[in-house]
């Protein structure tokens, strides 16, 4: 090369490398700003949690202070993972009620979902009822209750309510219900575009909290994960940790999104950060795993221990997640099974059927969960998940050689 | 103040993983080199803490549930700088001599274990351009980092 072309080279090279260098300090300065926004609406958020705090000490006959205290304490649960914020938002809302028993949605919608965030399904049904009782106008509530009948598996039930909101079905506090039937009921491509058209809207609004635009992409990223469209995942996720990048949610379900691609570092690199903001035993099976990819196996062995300690020590119905984790790693087969059932007693819904027949395939009992997954797949559910099992089942039901 | 919209929509699917109080700490530490020094800093959940009315008490129960030894086994002391509290949460925060890094120091995070069977202690260190992990659960031993 010439001396020419080696000068030409290095202006190209100093031109390049500069707009490099430019383009990481603005990601860089991007990404301060975004975190100070989100420390600023923390801020806020408490503050207005402190505001009505107050007020309600000022008057503790109040329902509606009490209702909003409440659904602060909810969002702050959602942000930081902490469950006393659930409880404390339970018991606002069973003040507000005592308080006042007659029109007050905002007092029953809180008890229902503060239940349901306890997965108490039975009991926030009865709140979702009375609130759709009292309030036939409150559209809202009945998308509730339908939604608390898909998480119980009734159905029919939701099938009657969602069937009646189909005209409403874009609004924003509707949106996100409807699809999951949708989902459930096996239109998965519908619940696709309604929840990004919903994400379409959020996007162009600016009075919400980030962590609540952050959400859609959470939900339409987990949603294409399940369906193995990882790239999509990829696009949605890597939106929402712009606009929220501490959430330990979206940083969870990264983590996952990398394990499916094979990327142990990656995986433990958000599952690391997932955990740095709160504790979700399901990304520390993830990250176990992970370490064991990379032949760590007393690391792995060390995530893994964490997690059971965290289910063990749990009452009532272990979360799905974490029961799929045990039984795929062939850990407390039994304990799975025994509690699966017991929470099939109140909650028969798909996923808690595809898990009685996967502890039952766990458990080489290949009849029994035959009919039980037949009962899963009833429902009409798409989930590749749910077709995994079938397969795995339906081979081992037919013996070797079949 | 923004209508908490979602906050009254999406209950059951986004705090479908928060319906077990799970018992948990987090403590980071970050090397300083050129000073060699390395900053800790402890989260807790208020509501997990034991009553500490004042600076000394707050020692007792940081140095009593955090120990660092070198490679040799000799303890290496931690200096309580300051507490705050944001919102549920309740940071701590201290200083921790380290001359020659972090590799290898042995730690044992037994905090909260008196109260707690299933508190869960987790430990993440940045130095020399690497980040490692630790978990501390009830009855473990000190763990090395690498």
């Amino acid at each position: 090369m010439s001396l020419r072309g080696v000068v030409g080279f290095c202006i190209l090279l100093a031109v390049v490398v500069g707009a490099s260098v430019q383009q990481g300090r603005q990601r860089e300065s991007d990404h301060r700003q975004v975190l100070a926004h989100r420390g600023e609406e923390r801020r806020i958020r408490d503050a207005d949690i402190d505001f009505f705090a107050r007020r309600v000490k000022e008057d503790p006959t109040g329902a509606i202070d009490l209702a909003k205290l409440g659904g602060l304490y909810l969002r702050r649960a959602r942000e930081t993972g902490n469950n006393e914020d659930i409880l404390r938002a339970e018991r606002a809302a069973r003040r507000s009620i005592e308080n006042r028993r007659r029109s007050n949605s905002s007092g029953y919608r809180l008890l229902a979902n503060s239940l349901m965030g306890q997965h108490r399904f039975a009991e926030a049904r009865e709140a979702a009822f009375t609130l759709t009782a009292t309030d036939d106008a409150d559209l809202t509530g009945r998308a509730l209750l339908g939604e608390i009948d898909l998480e119980l598996g009734r159905y029919h039930e939701a099938d009657s309510l969602f069937n009646r909101l189909r005209v409403v079905r874009n609004q924003l506090t509707i949106a996100p219900r409807y699809a999951r039937w949708a989902e459930l009921r096996g239109r998965a491509g519908e619940a696709r575009r309604l929840l990004a058209d919903t994400r379409r809207a959020i996007l162009s609004r600016e009075d919400l909290p980030s962590e609540q635009v952050a959400w859609f992409d959470l939900r339409l990223g987990e949603f294409a994960l399940r369906m193995g469209a990882s790239n999509e995942a990829t696009m949605y996720l890597a939106h929402g940790l712009q606009v929220a990048p501490d959430d330990w949610r979206l940083l969870g379900a990264l983590a996952r999104l990398a394990a499916t691609r094979g990327d142990a570092r990656e995986t433990i690199e958000y599952g690391e950060r997932a955990i740095a903001q709160a504790l979700d035993p399901a990304t520390l099976g993830v990250v176990g795993d992970a370490y064991r990819t990379l032949g760590d196996t007393g690391k792995a062995e060390e995530y893994v221990r964490a997690m059971e300690t965290a289910v063990a020590t749990q009452l009532g119905p272990y979360h799905r997640a974490w029961s799929l984790y045990l039984l795929d790693h062939n850990r407390r087969i039994p304990d799975v099974l025994a509690n699966v059932k017991a929470e099939l007693q109140e909650r028969r819904d798909v996923y808690g059927y595809d898990l009685l027949a996967w502890a039952l395939y766990k458990s080489a009992r290949f009849p029994e969960a035959q009919t039980v997954m037949h009962q899963a797949l009833a429902v009409g559910t798409e989930d590749p998940l749910l077709q995994r099992h079938a397969r795995a089942i339906e081979a081992a039901a037919a013996g070797p050689g079949a | 103040m923004p209508l908490p919209i979602l906050a009254l929509v999406t209950a059951g699917a986004l705090l479908g993983d928060l319906r077990h109080p799970l018992h948990t700490s987090l403590t980071q530490i970050r090397l300083d080199a050129t000073r060699g020094i390395a900053t800790v800093t402890l989260r807790v959940f208020s509501q997990d803490l034991p009553s500490l009315v004042n600076d000394d008490a707050i020692r007792g129960f940081l140095l009593a549930g955090l120990l660092v030894t070198d490679p040799a086994g000799r303890p290496i002391p931690l200096q309580f700088q300051r507490r705050r509290v944001e919102s549920d949460v309740t940071y701590f925060e201290l200083m921790l001599d380290a001359p020659r890094g972090l590799t290898n120091l042995r730690i044992l995070n037994r905090l909260l274990w008196d109260r707690f069977g299933d508190q869960i202690n987790i430990l993440q260190a940045q130095y020399g351009g690497r980040q490692a992990s630790l978990l501390f659960l009830k009855g473990d031993a000190p763990k090395s980092l690498p």
